[in-house]
This record gives C-alpha cells, structure tokens and sequence, in this order.
C-alpha cells in the first residue's frame, strides 16, 4: 500500500490529539509543557506534509517559525516555572492558582 | 521500503507520544519526547524535508530536550507526591474531549481526500526540494521581514527569562 498524505496527517492528528489529552489530563506543568510541544511537532508533521503535496517550500518555512517560537515559549515558561517553584515548592498547576504571592 | 520505514517512524512516534503523556516520573517523559521527536524527524526526511530534519534534532531533540531535563533537575521533583490525576469529572470530560476532537480530526482528514487520493503526489519531487540551499533561499528572500522579527522575538524571549528568574 503506498503511502499517501492522508496516513501523514492522520498521524499527526493522532499526536496532537494526545498532547491535547496529556495537557487536559496531567496537572504537573512540566508534563503539560511537554505536551504543548507534543501539539507543535503535530502541526510541524502536518505543515511539512503539505509543503510535500503542493511542491512550495513555504511550508518549511513556516516550521521554521514554529520551531522559533517553540523555544521562546519554552525558555519564558520554564523560567516562570522555576520562580514559581522557588517560592511554592510545586509543580501542579492547581496549585498555582493565585497570581500574587 | 518508504512504506515501511513511515509505518515504523509513525508507530514509534504515536506510541512514544501517549508514554510522554501517561508516565508518572517527569524524567521518563522527557526521554520519550526525545524518542517521539527522533521519530517525527524520520517521518520528516521520508516527506523530503532534509533541512528541517536535521533542525529537529538540533534545535528540538538538543536545545530544548535539555533545557527540559535542566529545569526537571533543578527542580528536585522527588520531593513532593506526584499528583497524576485531578477529579473524576475532569478526567472523564477529558477523555471524552480528546476522543471528540480526534474523531472530527479523522473524520476531516478522510472524508476530505480520502485514503486513496494522493497516493501520487501531486508535485513531481525536484532535486533539491527541502535542502539547505531551497529552504534558506526562500527565506531570505519572500520572508526575510518575518526573520527579522522572530530574531527580536527571540531576543525578548531571552530577556524576558533572565529578567523573570533574577533574585530580587
């Protein structure tokens, strides 16, 4: 069976939809972080896809972009959750509810 | 051989996805999202997308997988009990939200060009699509303004965090 753009982004729904389970489900933010990233890379696998099936580049670099912004809000998030930790001795989120402290 | 190699690298990654979502320890987490990258990176050179395969274990499976384990080990996680579940109503909304929104996902991606459409991919593959020279020519020349601006993106990210985590 030849492989078509269809199975490409049937796996990449599939992934997202598990990162979407792991941030509605766990309550350690660093998991949910990981899951965030688990929906970047699906929608990655899906924009690479259709760059392949149209023959434009650009596509490319839109994963380009997303990678970029997948490490800005990376490196904010985690330091907000290193501060947050200092101060609450916690990684759950539900935890985390009050702004000030 | 590519039919294969796709299941592989899907099974791989769609497997290693749900374990980064289901262990209890964070760490072990992390190593299966470095598995699931290294596998959506394979998915990535059988689409003839080598530059950006290569960007995902440089920039995803290296930078970020280690500022992940970095944080997780200053953290000293063991410290404190591992909450994996929240309320039983929570949970099930959850699941039920996730299968929902993966059967419209599905349901999308097959009744709209079906399994067997685009077996044949529309765009005959040139020699160097996706290479270096293809993916950096295009963007220093149609998107070079959007470069420009996620640089400084970049750089506010940079602040930003050191200005967060300063002791004061």
């Amino acid at each position: 069976m030849p492989v078509s753009m269809s199975h490409y982004l049937a796996v990449s729904a599939v992934i997202f939809v598990i990162g979407v389970a792991g941030v509605l489900l766990r309550r350690n933010v660093l998991i949910i972080l990981m899951s965030i990233e688990l929906m970047l890379n699906a929608a990655n696998l899906a924009f690479v896809t259709f760059s392949r099936a149209t023959g434009a580049v650009g596509g490319h670099i839109v994963v380009l972009f997303v990678m970029t912004i997948a490490a800005a809000e990376l490196a904010v998030g985690l330091a907000i959750v290193l501060v947050v930790f200092r101060d609450r001795e916690t990684t759950n989120v539900d935890k985390m509810n009050v702004m000030k402290w | 051989m590519t039919a294969l190699l796709f299941i592989l690298g899907s099974l791989v990654a769609v497997g290693s996805a749900a374990l980064v979502v289901s262990r209890k320890n964070p760490v072990h987490s992390v190593v299966f999202l470095i598995v699931c990258l290294l596998s959506v990176a394979l998915l990535f050179l059988l689409l003839g997308a080598q530059f950006i395969a290569v960007l995902q274990v440089i920039v995803y499976a290296g930078a970020i997988v280690v500022l992940f384990l970095f944080v997780l080990m200053l953290l000293s996680v063991k410290k404190e009990v591992i909450t994996l579940h929240s309320s039983v109503l929570q949970r099930v909304g959850a699941v039920v939200l996730a299968v929902l929104l993966l059967a419209e996902a599905l349901f999308v991606v097959i009744m709209g060009m079906g399994w067997a459409v685009g077996n044949a991919w529309p765009a005959a593959e040139s020699i160097n699509f996706g290479t270096v020279q293809a993916v950096g020519r295009e963007l220093f020349t149609h998107y070079l303004f959007q470069f420009e601006v996620a640089s400084v993106l970049l750089l506010a990210a940079i602040v930003g965090a050191i200005a967060i985590t300063r002791k004061r």
